[in-house]
C-alpha cells in the first residue's frame, strides 16, 4: 500500500463502512500520510472512522468530513476552554488554535479539563495539544503560549473560521470581539460565575456584545466572588460548543445570534433575551 | 402602572425573584435600580420585555424587566 491505494486498503478494510483506528493507524504508518490525511481520504469515500459512529445521524459523513476541514480557535484553555476544546476534537474539528499564556496552577484542580497533578506548572495550550494526540491524533493543533492581543490578533486567529470565547475578563472580551468582527469572523461568547453562566453569539455585522462588553469593564464580575465551580464550565463549554457547530455546517437554526442565553443552575431556570 | 421586575443570580440575595410593582408614570430603568438598592455597577444586562434596554428608557403598563448582574468568568 502507498499513497495512490490506500483507499483500496480502507475500503477492504472497513466493515459495514466503518474503518477502525487499527486500520486507519496501519495506513498511517505505512504511507506516511497524517491521520487527518487518513480521514480525509476516507470520509470523501463514504468510509466513516469509527470514532465517528455515534457522531452520525447527527453529523452526516459529508458533514463530517466539513467538521475535519474547519478551523476554530479557542482563546483562553481554562475552565470554559479545557472542556471545550476536547468536545471539539472528540467531534471531530481537524483544526483547533488554542491561545492562552497562563500555566496550570493548583487552584485550576477544581474545574480545569487538562490540569491535574502531572501538569501543574505547564503551560496550558502546550499542555492541550499534547494531551489531544491521545483523544484525536485527527485534530492538528496550533498552541500559543501568548495573550490575545489584538495587535497580532490576526495573526493568532490566522484560519479560523469561528472563535471561542473562555477568557477571564471583560476587557480582554471587548479586544477579542472587536477583533473577530473586523476580521469577520463568528465569535461565540461564553461566561461563568458560581451558579451561573451566559452564552452569546456575535454574528459579522453585530456589534451588540462589544457594547455589552465595553459597559460591563470595570464592573465588579461576579466570578471574583462566587468563585467558579467544577459544573459550570462544562455546562457552558457544551451550549457554546453546539453553537459553533451549527454555524460550522450551516445549521442556522436557534443559534443565539445576538441574544444573550442566561442560566442558573442553582434554581435550574433559564432566560433568553434579545442583545 | 403595574411593572413585572424579574432579578437573577446573586441580585436576589435580600431581595425577591420575581415582583410586581406599582410605580408613577415616567419611571426609568434606573429609577427601579435605586428603588431596589441596586448599584449600577452590579447589573450588566437589563431586558425590557426580553429585550436589552438602556437605564434611561422609561417604562410603561405591563412592563417586564429582567436584571443580570456581570459574569466573567471562564
Amino acid at each position: 500500500m502507498d499513497a495512490h491505494n490506500i483507499l483500496d486498503y480502507l475500503r477492504e478494510n472497513a466493515i459495514d463502512g466503518v474503518l477502525s483506528h487499527k486500520i486507519i493507524e496501519y495506513a498511517v504508518n505505512v504511507t506516511k500520510l497524517s491521520f487527518q490525511e487518513v480521514e480525509r481520504i476516507s470520509l470523501a469515500n463514504g468510509l466513516i472512522p469509527k470514532r465517528y459512529v455515534r457522531n452520525q445521524r447527527l453529523i452526516k459523513p459529508a458533514e463530517q468530513l466539513t467538521l475535519l476541514n474547519s478551523c476554530v480557535s479557542v482563546v483562553g484553555c481554562g475552565g470554559l476552554g479545557g472542556y471545550t476544546i476536547e468536545m471539539l476534537a472528540r467531534l471531530g474539528v481537524g483544526h483547533l488554535i488554542c491561545i492562552d499564556p497562563d500555566y496550570f496552577r493548583e487552584e485550576d484542580l477544581n474545574r480545569q479539563r487538562f490540569c491535574n497533578l502531572k501538569t501543574l506548572g505547564q503551560p496550558k495550550a502546550e499542555v492541550i495539544k499534547e494531551e489531544l494526540k491521545s483523544i484525536n491524533p485527527a485534530v492538528v493543533v496550533k498552541a500559543h503560549t501568548t495573550s490575545f492581543l489584538p495587535e497580532i490578533g490576526e495573526t493568532l486567529l490566522e484560519g479560523a473560521q469561528v472563535v471561542i470565547d473562555a477568557l477571564d475578563s471583560f476587557e480582554a472580551r471587548t479586544d477579542l470581539a472587536e477583533t473577530c468582527k473586523r476580521l469577520s469572523i463568528p465569535f461565540v461568547h461564553g461566561a461563568i460565575a458560581g451558579w451561573y453562566g451566559q452564552v452569546s453569539v456575535q454574528d459579522l455585522e453585530s456589534s451588540k456584545l462589544i457594547a455589552l462588553f465595553r459597559s460591563s469593564c470595570g464592573k465588579r464580575e461576579l466570578q471574583k466572588e462566587l468563585g467558579n465551580p467544577s459544573f459550570a464550565p462544562p455546562f457552558i463549554s457544551a451550549i457554546q460548543v453546539a453553537e459553533t457547530i451549527k454555524i460550522l455546517l450551516n445549521r442556522s437554526t436557534a443559534i443565539l445570534s445576538d441574544r444573550l442565553f442566561f442560566c442558573d443552575l442553582l434554581t435550574i431556570s433559564f432566560e433568553i433575551g434579545h442583545l | 402602572m403595574k411593572v413585572t421586575i424579574k432579578l437573577f443570580a446573586t441580585l436576589r440575595r435580600d431581595r425577591f425573584d420575581t415582583q410586581v410593582f406599582q410605580f408613577e408614570d415616567d419611571t426609568t430603568i434606573y429609577d427601579i435600580l435605586d428603588k431596589l438598592n441596586i448599584r449600577t455597577e452590579d447589573a450588566a444586562i437589563v431586558f425590557l420585555n426580553g429585550k436589552h434596554a438602556e437605564l434611561e428608557q422609561k417604562l410603561s403598563d405591563g412592563d417586564i424587566v429582567s436584571i443580570f448582574p456581570p459574569i466573567g468568568g471562564g
